[in-house]
């Protein structure tokens, strides 16, 4: 007799993975004596090196346990339990976790399920292998500027695709789709990475070394021998224009993460006064290098270093977010609702260049056409409303964009 | 953890940041540069004058005067400047100011101290100002005084692939040295013209490793197919610079197309071979990482 343990979607390599926000799971009994029509079973997460925990619950909560007890039904029906990452443990690879289903009386082992607890991390705070996962991945897709990088360099460009992106309320919601694509088809080249983020409000001594986002040196930036990056080409150029700016150490004035979170206001938190951020610490951040392509709107694409920039935008949203029970894409204080923003930057506006092409004075092409799939989740769709990135975990609408971040917990 | 202690955890630590940064909102008519005590507070003053809203239309000129107003000092000028450049993140509010702007930098990207003449022309650069280009070819051409360091000037050319720099370039490739032929290298990627030259530094022993590395990163992307050629060709030659077969192995990883085109069973073979033999750690790991990425596919 066994327990057969099925989560809702696998990748094409057989593997599944989960963030904080939990995902219903089937539970089969297989080989069974006639007659038994229930399995006593306990669930359990068994962890290896250090990596990702689990909880489990009968409903969709942030209030699981370490285990749970319950009657598996035999007779084909599978019975559905709840499962997700224990915040704040992480995996670091695939399988460093796994779901045990144990006999409850006996304690025998009837079926273990491996999976990642995956979301994104302090880039500061990566392992060596967690680093050099994740740079491969990003060189692969460069593909010496041949790869399917170029879209994402392509969209975010100036003239009507850096209105787009950058013209109102949309900012947030803009980029976020699009660090999600990115990390999608980062995803498709390597499953167990995911995209790391720079706390440009504290130092950062791992983040700007050779072996990882590179140091400048005379306004270029130099990698150590082997460096996956050193292959990087963008607009048929190699390399990386960044200036030394303050290199590892904290950015000064530049809001720090709870000044940022400040902005969105305390007995009423509101979306339209957090966006502030696009100012400070978003532009300081950019600027923060002195030089280089980071520091440009048109250009910063082009450096590796504006994705974690971003990433670290997108944590700050998200743990505002957390704080500020702000999830529900309807609420007054979620989003701008007055429906007053230019297109592109409404709740219902699908947002470009996911949406494809559109008439002048908005853009005319579309670099990449529609958003990645990911086997993990059908959300938000191909081509996204801003109203559809907001609940990004699914906390009131159970779209779950399937990233989260390792220091912004599921909470419902 | 308990989730609703950290959020508690968390929204304590808001409040007392807001606690502590509670400061006076300072507007624009506040603004008396006079009444400022130290250069520190008025940078810090400077810092606050936000470009979005109503403030922008009163603000961004204020800036501009300070940035090209030479009577003040570089560092309250620089102030002023990367004020001024927060504009880009907000380009539909600062659109009415960039013709200003533009005008500005322009002015300054002549007359300026190093720091302000150096960013103002980067800047420009990398917006593909017509103006600041001319000027840097200018300057490499000694048809006049050159404005920022040559390897420097060269690195802002490149940016902008119509800049119509690519015969200086060339020549700098051949003839220059150092950095400023680094540099001339690097913006020959997309020249097909100089795919020969390239192909013959990667060849040549007699050059440094730097120079042949970036000439190989140069050749890859002018000419995958030739690039593909000459990175195996070192990859398989036990006499030549083990840095440098580790990078030429680590492009052919990072490039499917590359990877195809020599991706043969014989040079898989061979590479094999080189792998176990090799001294070099560098190396080594180079071609493990693509025997794993063969291995994938």
């Amino acid at each position: 007799m066994n327990i057969q343990i099925k989560f809702p979607k696998y990748d094409a390599d057989g593997r599944t993975f989960v963030t904080w926000r939990p995902v219903e799971i089937s539970l089969k009994v297989v080989d069974v004596q006639p007659g038994v029509t229930s399995i006593p079973v306990t669930l359990t997460s068994r962890t290896a090196n250090q990596g990702g925990q689990l909880l489990f619950s009968r409903s969709l909560t942030h209030r699981g346990s370490d285990e749970i007890s319950l009657n598996v039904r035999t007779g084909g029906t599978a019975t559905k339990v709840w499962v997700g990452g224990k915040f704040p443990f992480a995996s670091f690879s695939y399988g460093d976790v796994e779901i045990e289903a144990r006999e409850s009386i006996s304690g025998e082992l009837l079926g273990t399920h491996p999976l990642m607890v995956r979301v994104r991390k302090n880039a500061n705070q990566l392992n060596n292998s967690e680093r050099d996962r994740f740079l491969s991945a990003l060189a692969t897709l460069n593909g010496n500027g041949m790869g399917r990088f170029k879209n994402f360099r392509d969209m975010h460009v100036g003239g009507a695709p850096d209105i787009e992106a950058h013209g109102g309320f949309g900012f947030l919601p803009w980029h976020r789709i699009y660090l999600l694509d990115l990390e999608r088809e980062l995803q498709s080249i390597d499953s167990e990475v995911s995209l790391p983020y720079w706390r440009f409000d504290q130092a950062a001594p791992n983040l700007f070394k050779r072996d990882f986002i590179g140091v400048s040196v005379g306004g270029r930036v130099q990698f150590k021998h082997g460096h996956p990056l050193l292959n990087w080409v963008t607009d048929g150029v190699s390399g990386v224009l960044r200036g030394p700016g303050n290199g590892p150490n904290t950015v000064p004035s530049l809001r720090n993460e709870n000044q940022t979170i400040a902005l969105g206001g305390s007995s009423n938190p509101q979306f339209t006064s957090f966006a502030g951020m696009q100012g400070n610490p978003h532009g300081s951040a950019h600027m923060s290098n002195g030089t280089g392509w980071i520091t440009r709107i048109s250009t910063a694409p082009k450096d590796p270093l504006f994705f974690l920039l971003h990433c670290n935008v997108d944590r700050l949203w998200a743990k505002w977010q957390f704080v500020s029970n702000r999830h529900d894409p309807a609420a007054a204080g979620s989003y701008d609702q007055t429906g007053s923003g230019a297109p592109g930057n409404r709740p219902n506006d699908a947002l470009w260049p996911w949406s494809g092409p559109k008439t002048p004075p908005r853009p005319t092409t579309a670099p990449g056409g529609t958003l990645a799939a990911s086997p993990m989740t059908n959300a938000p769709g191909a081509s996204p409303k801003i109203k559809d990135v907001v609940d990004y975990m699914g906390v009131v609408t159970h779209k779950n964009l399937m990233f989260a971040y390792d220091d912004v917990p599921f909470r419902n | 953890m308990d989730i609703e202690n950290y959020r508690k955890q968390c929204l304590a630590e808001i409040k007392a940041e807001r606690r502590k940064s509670k400061k006076k909102v300072r507007k624009v008519s506040d603004y008396d540069f006079s009444q400022v005590d130290s250069e520190e507070d008025l940078l810090e003053t400077i810092s606050e004058m936000s470009l979005t809203g109503s403030d922008a239309k009163k603000n961004v000129p204020i800036l501009l005067d300070m940035l090209t107003n030479s009577s003040l000092s570089g560092k309250v000028r620089m102030g002023a400047f990367n004020q001024l450049r927060l504009g880009d993140f907000h380009p539909v509010e600062f659109a009415p100011h960039k013709p200003a702007y533009t005008k500005a930098l322009r002015e300054i990207a002549e007359k300026a101290p190093k720091e302000l003449r150096h960013t103002a022309l980067e800047q420009l650069a990398l917006d593909n100002d017509r103006y600041a280009q001319k000027l840097l070819r200018d300057g490499l051409e000694n048809i006049r005084k050159p404005l920022i360091p040559s390897a420097k000037a060269v690195q802002l050319l490149s940016h902008d692939d119509h800049s119509s720099s690519r015969k200086i370039m060339r020549r700098l490739a051949k003839k220059a040295t150092g950095n400023v032929r680094a540099e001339a290298l690097r913006a020959l990627s997309n020249d097909k013209l100089s795919i020969g030259m390239l192909e013959g530094i990667v060849s040549d022993k007699k050059e440094s490793t730097t120079i042949r590395e970036i000439a190989a990163m140069s050749l890859k992307n002018a000419s995958p197919k030739r690039f593909a050629k000459a990175a195996s060709n070192l990859v398989l030659d036990g006499h030549d610079d083990a840095k440098l077969r580790a990078t030429a192995m680590s492009a052919i990883t990072h490039n499917k197309d590359i990877a195809r085109i020599v991706g043969k069973p014989s040079f898989i073979k061979s590479v094999k071979s080189v792998g176990s033999g090799a001294k070099s750690r560098l190396l080594k790991n180079s071609i493990r990482q693509f025997q794993a990425s063969i291995r994938i596919d």
